[in-house]
């Protein structure tokens, strides 16, 4: 048993940890964060990599539901956690970890766990909801309970298969609570229809740190899709010092924000990605990754103006057209402008 | 033409193989924990602690995966790196040496296309198709500069056999002279084994893509396999234009054991600064720049070589 033991004990070092943020849970999620890094473990980039399943904050009925299918998809050996309050999580994280140096006699049985089999009869009632009803045909030819692609025109008048994919809530480096369910040409989105799950406690209003921290989040997590991990770990660290309240005044984050401008293998990669702005002009990623530092340093120097924020509605408008990657950016850099305008919402109730 | 050494090298070439994949995951693993503020020794051992991880986990199927051809892709990143690494001459011989060797090195790193995307495609997946043909636009980009960066050491020396080209090379690499040919083998060594900047078809915006739904031993086989393919397109450098195992005080193995960490730290420490390279920044980079610039390498290296 000698191996065994070993082979637990080097595991339990590092688990892989997937986080379900619930709406309204971001100093949670952060301070979550921190006992992650702090433990040597790291964050899962998918559901197959994750060892334990992190349910941060309250969460509603939609949200638990999607959770639930989210568990049914994780190998063993699996844990989860429910982090309410900040101050447990480094506490539940030992658990967890505890729980993995379990000796893991219940593994060595052959039985095969069904996590997740669509049935024939959602797959065909979703395949309605997106086509009007146009998909009855193709019921003979469901393998695994599947339905067969539709095709559809493309942009250049080819036919292409259509894909309907739901993005969130359960993702990374994406808005808390947003479901976007997109159709897919290929990796380039044609339409989409998006979801806020709603918030199962009240917020509290937020005050000029959580602001700025949201802002720096927000950069960390464009840097992470973008593939620059050094970087990413730096917004973060920024991030989670502004949370503590170790950073007085804008300095080290006009720094920040001065580096990152200077990447030009940055500005480059990024080029070409714009969307219309509100005044109608190409608004740059770019720009708006620089932006989000720059406002963040703003708050912090306590001079803040009003911002208006971008709603959810506004989403699908704005990602026709976009490939998979490129939805994915523009929504982590819309992040705090999506948390601002649920905030606001929710105060006018 | 060289002789082969015997099969009873095939263990110390793999033990070679395999502690210079460990130690440059280390170093991976370790930068990665000093951004997030921890020390840097704190993460040399991860790769074992993440090996372990994996052993644990149990395997995964999606529904309507095609099984045979996922497992067959995900089992065959190993091989591939260890073909690799078996043209290249270690010392004197090389443990398969054949007069073509750098035609079958080539064609080694092209059936990386086959088990790349054959591992987006396997399990049924958005993510992993996506990541599947992000990779094969990517493989566009980056393939042609390699081929013709291949040429020229071998119009350099005369010669396609791996032990004749690093022969030929006393005095002065091939590395000094044919630098974008370098420069643009490195950055095909980059792409075939998916590592940093030419990683988007595993790239976190899609979930990992072609790694996106692999767990438990496929997964470990996967990631070991990138590594392994980035030290075997490191050792392939060494003898193509790093002067293979000549050098005072060490025996020839160990300058090739001691070039080829320092290529592929090299890569790792290079990759890391920059950002994923999306495909289509990468087709154009790659046919408008890349390929006129080693072309033109290919054309003074044979001036050069005429005289």
């Amino acid at each position: 048993m000698g191996v065994i033991d070993m082979l637990t004990k080097g595991a339990s070092k590092r688990a892989h940890v997937l986080v379900a943020e619930a709406p309204g849970a971001f100093r949670e999620r952060v301070a979550l964060e921190c006992a992650v890094n702090r433990m040597g473990w790291c964050l899962a980039e998918s559901v197959a990599d994750a060892d334990v399943l992190a349910v941060v904050g309250d969460p509603g009925e939609a949200f638990a539901a999607k959770v639930e299918h989210t568990w049914a998809q994780m190998s063993e050996p699996r844990e989860r956690i429910h982090v309410r309050t900040a101050n447990e999580a480094e506490l539940l994280l030992g658990e967890a970890r505890e729980q993995l140096r379990e000796p893991a006699a219940h593994l060595t049985g052959r039985a095969i766990r069904r996590g997740f089999t669509p049935s024939a009869s959602d797959m065909a009632n979703e395949h309605e909801d997106q086509h009007g009803g146009g998909a009855q045909e193709h019921s003979a030819m469901m393998p695994d309970g599947i339905p067969l692609a539709e095709g559809a025109e493309d942009r250049d008048g080819l036919e292409m298969d259509e894909l309907c994919l739901p993005l969130g809530p359960v993702l990374a480096h994406w808005p808390a609570g947003v479901v976007l369910r997109v159709t897919l040409h290929g990796d380039v989105v044609v339409d989409a229809t998006v979801e806020q799950l709603a918030m199962a406690r009240a917020r509290q209003p937020d005050d000029a740190i959580e602001r700025a921290a949201r802002l720096l989040d927000a950069a960390g997590s464009v840097l992470a899709l973008v593939g620059l991990p050094a970087e990413h770990a730096r917004a973060h660290r920024l991030r989670d010092s502004c949370l503590a309240g170790g950073l007085l005044g804008g300095h080290e984050v006009a720094a920040f924000g001065d580096r990152i401008g200077r990447l030009r293998s940055l500005r480059w990669v990024l080029g070409g990605l714009a969307v219309e702005d509100r005044n109608g002009g190409p608004k740059q990623l770019h720009d708006l990754l620089t932006g989000l530092i720059d406002r963040a340093r703003v708050e912090l120097d306590q001079d803040a103006t009003s911002h208006v924020a971008r709603s959810v509605e506004a989403i699908p408008a704005l990602v026709r057209g976009m490939e998979l990657a490129a939805v994915r950016l523009w929504l982590a850099a819309l992040m705090p402008d999506l948390a601002m305008h649920e905030l606001s919402e929710t105060a006018h109730d | 033409m060289t002789d082969s050494l015997s099969m009873f090298y095939a263990l110390p070439v793999l033990v070679g193989l395999a502690a210079v994949a460990m130690c440059v995951a280390g170093l991976s693993a370790g930068l990665e924990a000093r951004d997030a503020g921890r020390p840097l020794r704190s993460g040399l051992t991860v790769p074992l602690h993440e090996t372990a991880r994996l052993l644990r986990q149990r395997p995964r199927r999606t529904v309507s995966a095609d099984r045979l051809l996922w497992r067959s892709a995900s089992s065959a990143v190993i091989p591939l790196a260890v073909l690799i690494v078996a043209f290249v001459p270690v010392g004197a011989h090389a443990l398969v040496s054949h007069p073509l060797g750098l035609v079958w090195v080539n064609a080694f790193d092209v059936m990386a296309w086959a088990v790349m995307w054959l591992l987006g495609w396997g399990p049924n997946s958005i993510t992993g198709l996506v990541g599947g043909y992000r990779f094969l636009a990517l493989a566009l980009g980056y393939e042609l500069p390699l081929m013709f960066a291949l040429t020229a050491p071998a119009i350099a020396a005369g010669s396609l056999d791996l032990a004749e080209i690093a022969a030929a090379q006393d005095g002065l690499w091939f590395a000094v002279w044919a630098p974008v040919a370098f420069v643009a083998y490195c950055w095909g060594v980059l792409g075939f084994s998916m590592r940093p900047p030419m990683e988007p078809g595993a790239g976190t915006d899609l979930n990992g893509g072609i790694l996106a739904e692999l767990a438990g031993v496929d997964r470990l086989l996967v990631m070991v396999g990138r590594h392994a393919l980035l030290i075997a397109g490191s050792a392939v450098a060494v003898p193509l234009f790093l002067g293979g195992g000549a050098g005072p005080v060490l025996a020839g193995w160990a300058w090739v054991l001691v070039k080829t960490l320092g290529v592929a730290v090299l890569l790792v420490l290079v990759g890391r600064r920059l950002p994923t390279l999306r495909p289509d920044k990468l087709l154009e980079l790659g046919w408008v720049v890349v390929l006129p610039l080693v072309v033109a390498q290919d054309l003074i290296v044979s001036v050069i070589a005429i005289n």
